[in-house]
């Protein structure tokens, strides 16, 4: 019996203390995880966007040029403000240009998606593809450039040069996060 | 107590934990984003390198004359790059260039861009049977699996069977209707497509008033060029106070660069439409140059004495800028103005049949005569069924250019005398022969084998005998190459005109010889079949034809590929079988023609 219990304020002074530590603690590992969802889909969009931007410029540079449609298993892919539809020419196994052939691309804006897909012909040695580049696209243009300098807006088929324009929107808790990056490729094949 | 505090502590713990763990992922993400962001920025600098390798190149390629075999490691700016030459055949060379960041030993970011180079000639031959002002006239029974793009009349025997479409023409006034050319001394260079001391030459244009309100079929522009410009627009424009107006642009065509040497020539230029023109009134020619390249750009002949009274020439640096600065040259440039009017017509025998669309002022024919698809036409003949629909009051489809040009032959002339000149006829059967200038006959037997190597020009006449073969050498590849003959040329039943043996190459015989003034044709209601420049007989020709002054004479039965002639008869039963291959012909140039980029070839990895 020579240890005494606590006091009632003794009690409450460090519950008191605990609780105010405790809030403090919390509000910090609330703000870092929220940051850290911000920061990661912030680095999601800066990487989605790197990836489709390249890989538009990449297509364009080898295509042989913009056509106005394509069709493909009923469903036809025209090239427009918000789709464009490239043919590159087919490869055979050894990485050769097939002549008069083509394999067909298309970059084209699925409700939030930014998809891109890959028809090859029957001789070529390309594997069809079709991808997902981003899933929080909030618009995405393309504008069709001729040769001039500065270069005016033709129709896509005329196009020698590609502009693509592309925003990705994400909810972030309260605020809205939107990235937006243009690039453009001239078609090295037309 | 102590347990208290060792639950604080622990809670303090946990959540420096979370925090730590928090700042170290976003500092790993950004580190990964740096990585994404600098690999993205290293690939395109590794692109750019290569492309650069490419440009070095295809400039070391001209320099030497094709001597070059590539470099292991060359540094420039933040990486190097390393190019490897392959042979694909003898005018074609596969350019293989890889950039490095930063360089080939520890690449971080390495990119491969491959194109072939060729210093080959493009020649798009895209219909089957190409005429110019003379026609074209079929016997009985021709089966013509292709397209027709005739200038002047075409008619067809009973029976005839064309697979594809036809066009022809509205006719062209044989004559310019406004000209000017300079002589000797007052002939000058008018350098556009360039910065000429200061001057931003990009648009040219020559004023003309015709004598005559019809409408404009062609313009005839005398040019040159130095290494590889690419197409210029020629446009059609209504004056403006002396200037082209911006605001009305007529007629718009493309001048297609490969009919351009690096000697002047007269180089045709049709446009989309045939556009009205009224008498004595001022219109412009303007070209517009792709872009200013010190290079790559074009000459346009000036006549300093200033001989044509009824225009004169302008430069711009910007023809659609909102105010266009349109500044005087002295001087006039070279060109010819040809006038339409003429009404051309396809007649077809009874029981003819088209497959595809027809597109012609007139449209006659015999009974029976059906159209499977639509028919474009000012006047219809009543027996004429048309399946598809039909389009009364159509304009006159325009008169389209012959592919090879007067410069690409002065350019071939030149190469064969570069190989050495022979005087006299040569007489023989099986030999090899070129590249070479023979200034006479070129006299065969019948069974002959002649191996070609091009080009070969014979100043006399052809004359072969029965089942005589000219054959490509097989160095040509996938190349093609010219037989050019002044005079005419007589070919046995059975003779051929083969390429090298691989796919895409042909062989070309080219006659110059002028048959326009060698009788009229039966089959247009003269009284006598016309000297032809080349009759081949009953032969099964896989080469091409061409002769844009000449008339082409096939006699019963004979096959063809490809046909283009000023007129071309063909007798009873001819097959024409077009080979899709004819649209992208390439003619190897000699030593003196510079390497290009082959389009559609380039590759990246």
């Amino acid at each position: 019996m020579t240890e005494k219990g606590l006091t009632l304020v003794e009690i409450l002074i460090a519950m008191g203390v605990a609780v105010v530590v405790g809030i403090l603690l919390l509000s910090v590992m609330i703000n870092s995880a929220g940051l850290f969802y911000r920061e990661s889909s912030k680095l999601q969009e800066g990487l989605n966007i790197n990836d489709a931007l390249s890989k538009v410029r990449q297509s364009t540079k080898q295509s042989s040029g913009v056509i106005a449609s394509y069709t493909y298993g009923g469903t036809t892919y025209t090239s427009s403000a918000t789709q464009v539809v490239l043919k590159i020419p087919a490869l055979d196994n050894l990485g050769n240009i097939i002549s008069n052939t083509n394999d067909y691309i298309v970059f084209f804006q699925d409700q939030n998606k930014l998809r891109y897909k890959l028809f090859p012909d029957a001789q070529s040695s390309r594997k069809s593809q079709d991808q997902i580049f981003s899933t929080s696209v909030d618009s995405l243009t393309f504008k069709y450039l001729n040769s001039q300098n500065p270069p005016n807006e033709v129709t896509p088929v005329s196009a020698t040069k590609v502009r693509i324009i592309l925003s990705l929107k994400q909810k972030n808790g309260q605020t809205i996060e939107t990235n937006t990056a243009t690039s453009e490729a001239a078609l090295r094949n037309d | 107590m102590t347990n208290q505090s060792g639950q604080v502590l622990l809670i303090v713990f946990v959540a420096v934990g979370v925090v730590l763990f928090t700042v170290l992922s976003m500092i790993a993400g950004s580190q990964i984003y740096y990585q994404s962001a600098s690999y993205a920025q290293n690939a395109e600098k590794a692109t750019a390198l290569a492309e650069a390798g490419i440009d070095k190149a295809i400039a070391s390629f001209n320099k030497t004359g094709g001597n070059y075999n590539g470099e292991a490691e060359t540094f420039l700016g933040d990486g190097s790059y390393s190019v490897t030459v392959a042979n694909k055949d003898a005018a074609t060379k596969i350019i293989t260039v890889t950039g490095y960041i930063p360089n080939k030993q520890s690449a971080k970011t390495k990119r491969t861009v491959t194109i072939q180079a060729s210093k080959g000639v493009g020649i798009a031959f895209n219909y089957g049977l190409q005429t110019g002002e003379g026609g074209i006239c079929m016997g009985n029974g021709a089966v013509l699996n292709g397209s027709i793009y005739s200038n002047g009349n075409v008619s067809g025997g009973n029976g005839t069977s064309i697979t594809g479409d036809v066009y022809v023409a509205g006719g062209t006034q044989a004559t310019a209707d406004q000209q000017t050319d300079c002589s000797g001394v007052n002939c000058q260079d008018y350098i556009f497509g360039k910065q000429v001391s200061g001057e931003n030459r990009q648009d040219v244009a020559q004023s003309f008033k015709p004598s005559q309100t019809k409408v404009l079929n062609k313009v005839s522009l005398k040019l040159k060029k130095t290494n590889n410009p690419a197409n210029p627009t020629v446009r059609i424009m209504s004056d403006n106070n002396g200037k082209p107006d911006k605001n009305s642009v007529l007629a718009t065509g493309t001048l297609l660069a490969n009919l351009v040497s690096n000697q002047y020539g007269f180089v045709d230029v049709t446009f989309n439409s045939t556009p009205n023109l009224s008498a004595n009134t001022t219109y412009w020619i303007m070209i517009h140059a792709s872009s200013l390249d010190n290079s790559n750009y074009w000459y346009w002949s000036n006549d300093l004495a200033q001989s044509y009274t009824q225009g004169q020439p302008k430069w711009s640096s910007n023809w659609q800028a909102s105010n266009p600065t349109w500044t005087s040259i002295t001087g006039d440039l070279g060109f010819k103005a040809y006038m339409g009017g003429v009404i051309n017509s396809i007649n077809l025998g009874n029981g003819s049949t088209v497959n595809g669309n027809v597109h012609a002022n007139t449209i006659t024919g015999g009974s029976g005569v059906i159209i499977k698809k639509d028919a474009y036409y000012q006047v219809l003949g009543p027996s004429i069924t048309v399946q598809g629909t039909k389009y009364p009051n159509s304009t006159d489809p325009p008169p389209t250019v012959f592919p090879v040009s007067d410069a690409n032959v002065t350019d071939w002339k030149n190469q064969a005398v570069a190989g050495g000149i022979t005087n006299g006829d040569v007489n023989g059967c099986t030999m090899t022969l070129g590249p070479r200038k023979i200034a006479g006959n070129l006299q065969l037997g019948n069974g002959c084998t002649i191996t070609v190597k091009a080009p070969l020009w014979i100043t006399g006449d052809i004359q072969a005998g029965n089942t005589t073969k000219f054959i490509l050498d097989s160095s040509f590849g996938a190349t093609s190459g010219p037989i050019i003959v002044d005079g005419t040329t007589t070919l046995g039943n059975g003779s051929d005109l083969k390429g090298s043996g691989t796919i895409g190459s042909y062989l070309l015989l080219f006659s110059n010889y002028d048959s326009s003034g060698h009788g009229d044709n039966w089959c247009f209601g003269g009284s006598q079949s016309g000297q032809a420049a080349v009759d081949a007989g009953n032969s099964s020709i896989s080469g091409i034809l061409y002769t844009p002054k000449g008339i082409v004479n096939l006699a019963n039965g004979a096959s063809f590929k490809e046909i283009t002639a000023w007129q071309i008869t063909l007798g009873n039963n001819a097959i024409l079988n077009y080979d899709s291959g004819f649209a992208s012909t390439v003619f190897s140039s000699g030593p003196s023609g510079s390497y290009s980029l082959v389009k559609g070839t380039y590759q990246v990895k």
